[in-house]
């Protein structure tokens, strides 16, 4: 049987490598549905990263009809005012979860320094590390949800237009489909929601299990 | 013994979980449930005309329910359900809440692919056995499952000895009959939608990853229990004769009976039927006639381990018994009593019939043959 503290040990390391991954996968993304990629046999996916890079591709099955590229958000089509606002709004969340990741990596060096016993003490900080840690990511989520649809929708067209043409006004909330296009959050935004129920769930752990 | 039910009830409740885990996390990536083909196909009629190359396709998650918002929800659940499994296995000594709540997210977690399947199926285990933990592992009632389906002979002789156990006996027999009439009705009623709906329905099927359902799923599960109860007594009748009367050993219907219905175990593995969908011919023919023959095989040979143990004869003597009780067995149920119940030509369920009948009697004549090579008539 694995000892206590190594399994703990493992937890919060698997809960550090969900809060480091999360600012670095794209937070948004507009995809066509599998329905819809068989019917045409054309598969769009575009997807907003927190750094302000877009990534666009277009599978088809006709020959040379393929695109796949990367721009970063000052190369979309609308007005620099809407583009600027985005651009912060992306940069805000950006450093909420990288805050989190720092916390992150704090509270696991606490874990670990806690098992020996010259730093027992750090235990008792450790738990409320790891609730301010998950409530970061929590809020990030959270406000990032609350804006990203407002923001998208201010632009002209959401996918490059090599791409396809997605008006922005078409985007009404933060989960949804329209017509063959689903949009919503990707999977950088699902990671930090893992990150948050994750450190929850070892801070509980870590309380309740005692060796 | 108990810490060992405890151990093997977290490690099986953590793989589970772990693996339900890694699914929700790929259907997160994906947007959609995952579905696995062998090669893409742009339309249904590919499919639906008897082609000579197999296609299949194995889908992870119901797909209007694995989609928008509610990914959130299966995320949720499957970071409760690997923190509850950790916890059961960093707390042993307090395994019924986590245990229960396992138990449930599981179930629950079979709409978001159930961990590939499997995930769920090992929390499920893993799970019963925490909510039994008290008990040695042998003796919970997944414990038994999980033994005779490894041909553990040990396990028939604990049911030997122990008539208590009649009464887990027929709920083992419902459970299976549950089961694999679940797997074989909801096999059935998508492969007639595939094959008599319209091209939407079936493209639904086959290629979006849907399975449907439809509350007439259930009738043939909950009707054929009573019928299974038949089968079973008849099978435990049959041996009961070979064995007390023919051979002269000295037991008990009710031993055998509760041997038998043990047995039957490789059976439930029918469920699984639904989770793989083929192109025509294979879609009527070849997937749910390997299923039946691997499952019925496998229960024959738990049969043989189950009477080996019971009549404490040789294996060849067993396999004989088995051989000859199955040519009797047979043709009294699937050729008297199915086409007695069932007016109709029609057999709802998946079978495999043998015909002529001529063909089948010289199948019984083979098997009392061979019985009698193996030695099923010499008294020791």
């Amino acid at each position: 049987m694995i000892p206590k503290k190594l399994f703990i040990i493992g937890f919060a390391l698997l809960t550090l490598v969900f809060s480091i991954a999360a600012p670095f996968f794209p937070w948004w993304r507009a995809y066509t549905s599998r329905k819809s990629d068989i019917e045409s046999g054309t598969s769009i996916r575009v997807e907003y990263g927190l750094l302000g890079s877009i990534t666009a591709s277009k599978i088809t099955n006709v020959e040379n009809q393929s695109v796949s590229m990367s721009i970063s958000i000052s190369e979309l089509n609308a007005t620099e005012q809407d583009k600027n606002a985005l651009q912060s709004f992306l940069y805000n969340t950006w450093c909420l979860s990288i805050a989190g990741s720092g916390f992150s990596i704090l509270t696991f060096v606490f874990i670990c320094l806690s098992i020996g016993e010259k730093f027992v003490f750090l235990k008792k900080y450790t738990k409320y590390l790891m609730i301010v840690t998950g409530i970061i990511f929590f809020v990030s989520s959270v406000y990032f949800a609350s804006q990203a649809h407002v923001l998208i929708s201010k632009l002209e067209n959401v996918t490059p237009s090599q791409v396809y043409y997605f008006s922005g006004k078409e985007v009404r909330a933060f989960f949804g489909k329209i017509n063959s296009l689903i949009y919503g959050p990707s999977f950088g935004w699902y990671l930090a929601i893992t990150g948050f129920l994750l450190n929850i769930s070892l801070s509980l752990l870590t309380i309740k299990v005692k060796e | 013994m108990r810490e060992r039910t405890t151990f093997s009830a977290a490690i099986l409740s953590l793989i589970g979980a772990v693996l339900i885990f890694l699914n929700v996390l790929a259907i997160v990536s994906n947007g959609s449930s995952i579905i696995v083909s062998s090669y893409s196909v742009s339309s249904i009629g590919q499919l639906l005309n008897p082609s000579g190359s197999l296609w299949y396709r194995i889908a992870f998650g119901v797909p209007a329910f694995v989609e928008g918002p509610l990914i959130i929800l299966w995320l949720m659940l499957a970071v409760i359900n690997l923190t509850l499994s950790i916890f059961l296995y960093l707390k042993p000594e307090r395994p019924i809440m986590p245990s229960f709540f396992i138990l449930i997210f599981s179930l629950c977690l079979y709409i978001a692919g159930g961990g590939f399947i499997i995930g769920s199926l090992l929390g499920i285990i893993g799970s019963s056995l925490g909510l039994q933990s008290r008990k040695d592992f042998g003796e919970t009632f997944f414990g038994k499952l999980f033994k005779v389906a490894t041909f553990d002979s040990k396990v028939f002789g604990l049911i030997k000895e122990n008539p208590k156990l009649l009464r887990e006996a027929t709920m083992t027999i419902i459970f299976i009959t549950l089961l694999s009439g679940l797997g074989c009705s909801l096999y059935i009623f998508n492969a007639n939608q595939v094959l008599h709906s319209n091209p939407e329905i079936s493209t639904r099927i086959l290629l979006h990853g849907e399975t449907l359902f439809d509350a007439s799923v259930l009738n043939l599960p909950i009707t054929y229990i009573g019928l299974s109860i038949i089968k079973w007594i008849l099978l435990s009748l049959i041996v009961f004769l070979i064995g007390s009367k023919l051979l002269g050993i000295t037991t008990q219907l009710d031993a055998i009976a509760r041997s038998i219905a043990f047995a039957y175990v490789p059976v439930s593995l029918q469920v699984f039927l639904p989770f793989v969908f083929l192109n025509q011919p294979f879609l009527t023919i070849h997937w749910p006639l390997a299923v039946i023959i691997i499952t019925n095989l496998w229960m024959i040979l738990v049969l043989v381990v189950a009477i080996k143990q019971l009549f404490e004869v040789t294996t060849p003597k067993a396999v004989g018994i088995v051989m000859l009780s199955g040519s009797i067995y047979w043709p009294l149920t699937y050729k008297f009593i199915l086409p007695m119940v069932f007016t109709s030509n029609v057999v709802p369920g998946v079978f495999f019939d043998v015909n002529p009948n001529e063909f089948v009697l010289l199948l019984i004549s083979l098997a009392s043959v061979l019985s009698f090579i193996l030695g099923v008539f010499t008294k020791d």
